[in-house]
């Protein structure tokens, strides 16, 4: 696959009915992180960006009818999250269904469009339940404190540490595994 | 490769760090036409909320409303399609009817001891494994989530594991949703609105709690892969829907097959033939039910005697997905036809021969690809020639010829490999698109006019003019449509055709 190059790609505001300043704000500061963080969950760049762009255009929507968000990063990271969650992984598992029909043929999942150095954290997230997860990489990436995700993801406090105990021993455990077989 | 540390938590953030150096942000454009999207479907479900609440006006909810006091909202906020029926929540078990459920609450109420578990979502969990799934001694084990929906009802999702224990690996673990549909303080009831079982993991019928489905409606039901536990390809399951009426509840059963991830059946509400007064369901009033898919498949007598009282069933459906519904009879038009390849091998399924499929020839357009902000798309669409199925598996190509036919020498591999099943068993997928962008380079324009040459496993079938790119190109470089000028890295460029997954 080519390299993506981006050198083109700009944000030229309009005048009228422009992006709100805190979703530029977001956009210049948070967005790709957010969509690192989206892509270790769901295993995609794209579908990562997807749901990062869904959740932002509804941000925007909803500030058009004058709806204020006391933390715009955070709303769409737990819109995003739901997301990824509820409407993406379908298009996954149909992208994987697809391969496996095709004998021989490349998954295209979308597990090729992560960096190679993500590559194996990504195959040792997606092996988690899916609470763990989001827990891990909300927590680890994201920076969200345990109190904030337990919240996001209504959940008890207990729930995101005993959440974020295994799945970090789960990963550990994993990427020891790959770690033993490619020195 | 060297990588680093051993720290799990480091490790997710060195790859978080990798993957963030790919995220592109959108355009404005992208995000405005998304937000207009978003405007148009929320327009859409506020009409669709205000025909319901004209609906509810009619006897037929009145009972309902005035248990289900301020219910009348969508249970769900969702994006699901436009045409969707608003219904009070329902229960799966133990009541099928708003009255009775009042009844419950009413003992609770005055203190009847016989009726206190109905407060206790973790003793309704484990009696719905008793007389349901038939498991003896059952137990909740598992994490709680508690929450409440836009809509007021505070709802509760609980794990429940056999008497055995919760396995490693969690295969005969139910997880079951809960509602208080009535009274949602402390001494509210709990009804079980919707069970999902671990083996069909996230199997999403596409019908939320209490949502109205008619007569005849097809269910697409999916389910995701999740590990080797996970219900395989091909596996059987029994899939049905039940309606509780003023009679009998009718009830009907049929087993299909997993595949592509999808389990595909129609709703179908057969009257008790016995009933002398309403029938059940009824032909237009809306009666509580559920949709169901059991695994074993052949575990599903025996739930359905167990989930509508008949009698103790010996085999135990495992897991059970169950969301309760609105049923109601047949909508004119609404009636789905199955075809029967959908329970069908894939694999069995003959290679794809002439005529069984129509390619287009390459369409081409100016457009932004992102991650760039504008290029050539060039488009080809294979679709079903006919309604039968076939597998189909080739690679597609492009070739950029000159004004003088001469093939442009492109850099990299263009080609697109091309493979699956049409018609297809996934629905709302009529065709597949091979979807390319041409880059990078600016043609002078003296030598055209340029042409785009589609090739099937290297045969060439058809070949579009490539006007648009003209249209983009002047005498000094590409011009983005929204005005906005850009040149080829060098020169004029080395074209670069990408194929996009």
């Amino acid at each position: 696959m080519p390299t993506v190059r981006t050198r083109w790609c700009v944000i030229v505001p309009t005048k009228e009915g422009s992006l709100d300043p805190e979703l530029l704000a977001f956009l210049e500061n948070n967005y790709a992180r957010l969509v690192a963080g989206l892509a270790l969950m769901s295993g995609s760049v794209p579908l990562a960006e997807d749901a990062a762009q869904e959740a932002m255009a509804r941000a925007w929507e909803r500030m058009d009818r004058g709806q204020h968000f006391e933390s715009v990063t955070a709303w769409i990271t737990v819109v995003s999250t739901n997301l990824v969650r509820s409407g993406l992984r379908r298009r996954l598992a149909e992208h994987r269904a697809l391969a496996r029909l095709a004998a021989g043929g490349a998954d295209r999942g979308g597990s090729m469009t992560m960096p190679e150095e993500a590559v194996d954290v990504v195959r040792a997230i997606q092996s988690l339940p899916r609470r763990q997860r989001e827990a891990l990489v909300l927590h680890y990436w994201l920076e969200m404190t345990v109190v904030e995700i337990a919240a996001a993801l209504r959940v008890s406090e207990g729930t995101v540490k005993t959440a974020l105990s295994r799945g970090r021993h789960h990963v550990a455990q994993s990427l020891t595994e790959v770690d033993e077989v490619i020195p | 490769m060297n990588r680093g540390t051993d720290d799990p938590a480091e490790r997710i953030r060195v790859a978080a760090a990798a993957t963030a150096k790919r995220a592109t942000p959108p355009d404005e454009r992208q995000l405005r036409a998304r937000r207009g999207r978003i405007r148009t479907r929320r327009r859409v479900q506020a009409a669709a909320l205000t025909v319901f609440v004209l609906a509810a006006t009619t006897a037929g909810f009145a009972a309902l409303r005035a248990v289900f006091r301020g219910s009348n909202q969508p249970a769900f906020e969702s994006d699901a399609p436009p045409v969707v029926d608003v219904a009070p929540l329902v229960a799966l078990w133990p009541e099928h009817d708003a009255t009775v459920l009042a009844s419950a609450q009413s003992r609770v109420d005055a203190g009847d001891q016989d009726a206190l578990w109905r407060t206790d979502p973790r003793a309704v969990t484990e009696r719905f494994g008793e007389e349901v799934l038939g498991w003896a001694d059952p137990h909740v084990e598992l994490d709680s989530d508690e929450w409440v929906n836009d809509d007021g009802i505070r709802r509760i999702r609980l794990g429940l594991c056999p008497s055995t224990g919760c396995p490693e690996g969690r295969n005969a673990t139910e997880f079951v949703l809960l509602a208080k549909l009535g009274d949602g303080g402390p001494n509210g009831v709990w009804s079980v609105v919707a069970a999902e079982g671990d083996l069909m993991s996230d199997l999403d019928f596409g019908v939320p709690p209490s949502i109205t489905v008619h007569e005849g409606r097809r269910i697409d039901a999916f389910t995701s892969e999740r590990g080797p536990s996970s219900l395989a390809e091909g596996t059987e399951v029994a899939t049905g829907t039940v309606a509780w009426g003023a009679c009998e509840p009718a009830v009907s059963s049929d087993v299909h097959r997993i595949w592509f991830r999808y389990v595909h059946f129609v709703v179908s509400l057969e009257p008790d033939p016995g009933c002398e007064g309403t029938p059940s369901p009824p032909d237009e009033k809306a009666s509580a039910g559920a949709v169901f898919s059991v695994w074993p498949a052949e575990t599903a007598t025996s739930f359905l005697d167990r989930l509508t009282g008949s009698n103790r069933g010996a085999l135990y459906p495992l897991p059970l997905e169950g969301v309760s519904i609105t049923a109601t009879g047949f909508k004119p038009g609404t009636a789905a036809e199955l075809p029967a390849w959908l329970d069908q091998d894939p694999a069995s399924l003959p290679a794809c021969r002439d005529g069984d499929l129509e390619i287009s020839r390459p369409s081409s357009s100016e457009e932004a690809i992102p991650p760039a902000p504008y290029g050539i798309g060039i488009l080809a669409v294979v679709e079903p020639g006919n309604d039968f199925p076939c597998r189909l598996d080739f690679v597609l190509s492009v070739e950029i010829l000159d004004g003088n036919g001469s093939a442009v020498a492109l850099e990299g591999d263009n080609t697109y490999r091309v493979a699956g099943v049409l018609p297809s068993y996934i629905p709302d997928t009529h065709d597949m698109r091979a979807f390319w962008r041409l880059g990078d380079w600016c043609p002078p324009l003296d030598g055209g006019p340029y042409s785009a040459r589609l090739l099937v496993d290297g045969q060439v079938t058809s070949t579009t003019q490539l006007d648009v790119l003209a249209d983009t190109c002047t005498q000094t470089g590409q011009e983005w449509v929204n005005g906005q000028h850009h040149r080829p890295p060098e020169g004029r460029g080395t074209p670069v055709i990408t194929p996009l997954g």
